[in-house]
């Protein structure tokens, strides 16, 4: 048992050792004071002779030295668990136990000593100076331990009374220094008695016994065999120390140890044996405490589980640990059932082959039905009680399996598998085991549920993640700055339907300095179609500067775009040229929705000839494509769109139509409406027409007016 | 949500898929399956019904281009036929009249196999 370990709640991550520097220097000065007393007197003996007539006051040097033990006890930290006062009884009995060795070596060597004739004074007084210092360091720590185990479980009034306990003896140890002790007086007994007048009070104190009941069965025995031993190593410790010739020498080199040895021996008597007399009655009801503790620890284990159940593999490993541990047995694995079928899972540490788990999942119980099947259909923990001939040579030699239970895991009534236990016993399931197995089923089945749950949730916020950034994407692709001129005015929006559109528009401009805009709707939704409108709008502005036409420019993104990608992938486009900023458009359309026209008060599609754009090959498109030029007057307009418009659905499945768009775009028109109120007034529509019903396609609106 | 469904069937000298509900995103993969399993069937004369489609996307339309040069590099065609004004307004608007043979009457298509297959021999 290592002393440095269990004085401080262990965290798994610490690695260090906990310091306990206090220690080295407690008994230091110890030993110390007490050498420092010896040669004084060793000194001071061939001045005048006689140990008697020394000032009193000199004995006060080795119970200063004591002090940073005093400290020591006064400031010790509470133990936290049962588990730390066990340690600390341990600890408690083992620094006894070599105590008492220790001083019944040192009284019996100086018998064989005399024998060299060696001066009888000399000699004796350094047996008696040897076993006055084993005394000294024992005592303190012994005192220690008692002041843990003293204060454990007591609150308030208790734990002051057990400082005051030991101040109160080290005080009494002062005392008694101070007065002259000879055969004449009896103050002597006086401290003695006294002394054990504080032993009772550490009898009420060790009481406090209730820790043991919650220690494993295994503990317990330990304990009581400690104890059975500790109670007459203490007497024995005391005997020495008060009735050997070296115990006398001792105590008049230093009377004080008088009332600390009566003091804390018969305390420690008390407490090994309150600890016995506890641990023994503990014992009956030893299993059934240990399988509730079990119990109580799987599920709370599970609990905490449920809540950090992000690794499956993990999750998987801990159900089978804790199924394991809460039926003691052998070896646990789950068959979980989904959509995808069967699965068995091991763990990643089987303590049992797959193959034996397999034959054990169809082995009979009841007529012609296996287990696995029966839990399945009764939905009910099935044991089978006695089998033979599923033994396998493994690791640790031969193993059998000779009882299996098996329980349904269920979420609701949702089946979602089965738990198997194993036990190399037979009838290794009582009805404790059924009720566990039951409880920890549905655990395990609620844990994986959530498990997957929370995968699920994951991907899915990565794949929103990934559709923002696809958004952010695309709204840069956007031109920020619209073409402004005294003659016309524009505005342009486009609405994704999801998160991220296909449709896209910009502003170019033509080899000769015109401006032109581009409307163009990419096939495919979402992140594709960002990147692919990112790469039209890269072509688109490379060529631009080369082309001098709409034409020529949709005949040469068709080029860039043809063979290059995706067969089933499309664009389509419009693109006009602002051949006069006064009034003449120049349009060409491929496969794109026909521009919207309206001039005098009246509305014409441009629905000019044009294939899709990466349709076809270069030369078919560039026969098909035309361009249209028109001619316009102040409050005629120019309307590019995507099909998200007239494709517009309502909850009955109609479809906006061109019809109603033109509709809507006259009526504006005629108010004489700006491009954003008509925008606003084609919106406004649709928003009417569709009422709730989401729509499935992004809508963008380019409108262009003239002034 | 959308409605989709496909059925094959053998009009000599060709196979005709016949097409129902709404042919988008999500339903065409399904369509998609089907002209695979006629090329793997190297069945290369292919006849698409559109009589109860209602409605065609982008995604849809792709379908037709993923295969048409694999079809006509084996001597085969795709030929649709009996689409609704709205679904024609659809392909029209692409250009794909351009590029496919369409019909408002199956049997048209399939005389067109029958022809070209006699010119042949």
């Amino acid at each position: 048992m290592n002393a440095m370990n269990d004085r401080r709640p262990q965290v798994e991550y610490e690695i260090l050792k906990p310091r306990r520097p206090a220690l080295p220097i407690a008994m230091g000065s110890i030993i110390a004071g007490w050498l420092g007393l010896l040669i004084y007197d060793l000194a001071a003996s061939g001045q005048r002779g006689g140990l008697a007539s020394y000032p009193r006051i000199r004995m006060i040097i080795p119970l200063v030295a004591l002090i940073p033990a005093a400290l020591r006890i006064l400031r010790s930290k509470d133990l936290e668990s049962n588990q730390q006062a066990y340690a600390v009884f341990v600890r408690l009995t083992l620094i006894t136990l070599i105590a008492c060795v220790v001083l019944g070596l040192v009284t019996i060597v100086p018998i064989r000593l005399t024998q060299l004739e060696l001066p009888a004074d000399l000699l004796s007084h350094i047996t008696a100076g040897v076993a006055g210092l084993i005394v000294m360091l024992a005592l303190p720590l012994i005192a220690e331990n008692m002041a843990q185990l003293f204060r454990y479980r007591t609150r308030g009034t208790a734990s002051g009374m057990s400082r005051f306990y030991f101040l109160g003896l080290f005080l009494l140890a002062v005392v008694a220094q101070m007065i002259p002790i000879s055969h004449e007086d009896k103050s002597g007994e006086v401290f003695t008695f006294i002394a054990s007048g504080f032993s009772a009070l550490g009898f009420v104190m060790a009481v406090q016994g209730g820790w043991i009941l919650n220690l494993r069965k295994r503990q317990k025995l330990k304990l009581l065999g400690l104890a059975f031993i500790g109670a007459p190593a203490v007497g024995t410790l005391m005997s020495i120390a008060l009735t050997s010739d070296a115990g006398t020498g001792m105590l008049t080199i230093n009377p004080a140890l008088i009332p600390l040895i009566w003091g804390l021996g018969l305390s420690a008597t008390f407490v090994n044996m309150i600890i016995f007399v506890t641990a023994l009655f503990a014992l009956p009801t030893a299993d059934a405490i240990d399988r509730r503790n079990t119990e109580v620890s799987s599920l709370a284990n599970f609990a905490r589980l449920l809540t950090q159940s992000l690794d499956s593999g993990n999750l998987i490993d801990t159900a089978i640990a804790i199924a394991c541990e809460a039926t003691s047995g052998y070896a646990v694995w789950l068959e979980k059932r989904d959509g995808e079928g069967r699965e068995i899972l091991l763990g990643s540490a089987p303590r049992i082959p797959s193959q034996v788990a397999t034959a054990l999942m169809a082995a009979p119980v009841g007529k012609g039905i296996s287990i696995g099947n029966a839990v399945t259909e009764r939905r009910r923990v099935e044991v089978i009680d006695r089998l033979t001939g599923f033994a396998w040579s493994g690791q640790g030699g031969r193993q059998e399996i000779r009882s299996i239970a098996a329980a349904p895991m269920q979420v609701g009534d949702d089946l979602r598998g089965t738990l198997f236990v194993a036990k190399e016993r037979v009838n290794g399931f009582d009805r404790d085991d059924v009720v566990v197995l039951t409880a920890l089923a549905d655990q395990i089945a609620l844990a994986l549920q959530q498990s997957r749950l929370i995968q699920q949730s994951l991907k899915r916020e990565r794949l929103e993640q990934e559709m923002l950034i696809a958004l952010d994407l695309q709204r840069r692709l956007l031109p920020k700055l619209l073409p402004q001129s005294p003659f016309f005015e524009i505005h342009a929006e486009s609405v994704p339907a999801s998160i991220v559109g296909g449709d896209y528009y910009d502003v170019v401009t033509f080899s000769d300095q015109t401006l032109g805009i581009v409307v163009a709707d990419v096939s495919g939704k979402g992140a594709s179609a960002a990147l692919y409108m990112g790469m039209i709008k890269g072509i688109i502005q490379a060529l631009s500067g080369r082309c001098s036409s709409p034409k020529e420019l949709l005949a040469e993104t068709n080029v860039a775009l043809h063979g290059n990608l995706d067969q089933r992938w499309f664009a389509t486009m419009t693109c006009a040229q602002i051949v006069d900023e006064r009034r003449t458009l120049r349009i060409a359309r491929a496969g794109h929705c026909p521009t919207l026209l309206i001039r005098d008060g009246s509305g014409t599609y441009s629905r000019s000839k044009g294939l899709g754009l990466a349709i076809c090959k270069p030369a078919l498109f560039d026969r098909n494509l035309e361009v249209e030029e028109f001619v316009f007057s102040p409050g005629d307009y120019a309307i590019f769109y995507s099909d998200g418009l007239p494709e517009a659905r309502a909850t009955d499945g109609e479809e906006y139509g061109y019809e109603k768009l033109m509709e809507t775009a006259l009526a504006a028109a005629g108010n004489g409406a700006s491009p954003l109120a008509m925008r606003d007034a084609i919106f406004e529509q649709i928003d009417q027409f569709c009422g709730t019903e989401p729509q499935a396609d992004d809508s963008t609106l380019v409108i262009l007016r003239w002034q | 949500m959308s409605q989709f469904s496909l059925s094959v069937r053998e009009s000599s000298p060709a196979q005709v898929i016949d097409l129902n509900g709404y042919l988008d995103a999500h339903t065409a993969p399904q369509l998609e399956q089907a002209f695979q399993n006629l090329l793997d069937e190297k069945r290369f004369n292919i006849i698409v019904n559109f009589r109860d489609l209602i409605y065609i996307s982008s995604a849809g339309l792709g379908v037709f281009m993923a295969f048409v040069e694999d079809v006509r590099g084996n001597d085969g065609d795709i030929k649709l036929v009996a689409m609704s004004p709205k679904v024609y307004n659809v392909f029209d608007l692409l250009g794909f009249p351009m590029l496919y043979e369409i019909y408002d009457e199956e049997h048209q298509a399939r005389q067109k196999f029958l022809d070209s297959s006699s010119s042949l021999d």
